[in-house]
């Protein structure tokens, strides 16, 4: 359809990132063989789009999990310690 | 850590900060919890990367609550992270979903730490924290500083022509 062209033009013309680009335009400003933490968020997919500049890279946020369990006490939701 | 484990290839006891299986890379290694708050509190962390609900032109975050909103309001290792990490970035959308501007002139949610960022890369831009104010480093394809700036809370700083955002 042309309509659906021009209405890509558009959206191409000014958009805005997904949480994927946002990630991946992070990961460029981590150096290499930093030490870097990544916290819980659009931070979490940013290993995914540095494993060539591999830097060292460490999770976090466990309590999340703690939180995630007081929110859904019915659900069960296991604690597992994981750094 | 490497990318996240493909279909198949998961280990649940091989998880990252939001449970989600990832892989090993060589050379990985595992390590105690307290451990990892020494790395964070002692200031062995190089960059550290979060998520945000708002940051201040002073480079204020808050990170961690909401008020008000149901299920928000786990602070985790956020305070020691942003305050003992050498570099501070912070990831975001640049506005919230009603679109009210999640960089502002001070922040009005609970703060996770005072003048910690230095950079923010938004949806929109890439946004460097500097004594002066915040200067508009890259911005998203097709965008004008004028219109990110109606979109932020904070006064930003354009010196010069801003490049788009490049991804390599």
């Amino acid at each position: 359809m042309p309509g659906d062209a021009i209405q890509q033009k558009v959206m191409l013309a000014k958009s805005r990132l997904t949480r994927e680009q946002i990630a991946q335009r992070a990961a460029l400003e981590l150096p290499d063989g930093a030490y870097v933490n990544l916290g819980w968020g659009i931070p979490n997919l940013i290993a995914d789009y540095c494993r060539k500049r591999s830097p060292f890279i460490s999770t976090a946020k466990t309590e999340f999990w703690e939180w995630a369990a007081a929110q859904n006490p019915a659900k069960k939701i296991s604690i597992r310690w994981t750094r | 850590m490497g990318r996240r484990a493909k279909s198949g290839e998961e280990d649940f006891d091989q998880v990252d900060a939001m449970k989600v299986p990832v892989t090993l890379i060589p050379g990985a290694s595992f390590f105690h919890q307290a451990d990892a708050h020494l790395m964070s509190r002692g200031g062995h962390l190089d960059v550290a990367v979060l998520g945000g609900f708002q940051v201040s032109e002073k480079g204020d975050l808050s990170n961690w609550k909401i008020p008000g909103a149901k299920g928000s309001g786990g602070i985790g290792g956020a305070m020691d992270i942003a305050a003992g990490a050498k570099t501070l970035i912070v990831c975001m959308e640049h506005t919230t979903k009603d679109g009210a501007p999640k960089i502002v002139k001070s922040c009005t949610y609970p703060l996770t730490c005072l003048a910690c960022v230095d950079t923010i890369v938004t949806d929109l831009a890439v946004i460097d924290v500097k004594p002066e104010g915040l200067i508009l480093r890259e911005m998203a394809h097709g965008w004008t500083a004028e219109q990110v700036q109606e979109l932020t809370g904070a006064q930003l700083i354009a010196r010069q022509r801003i490049p788009e955002m490049s991804f390599d």
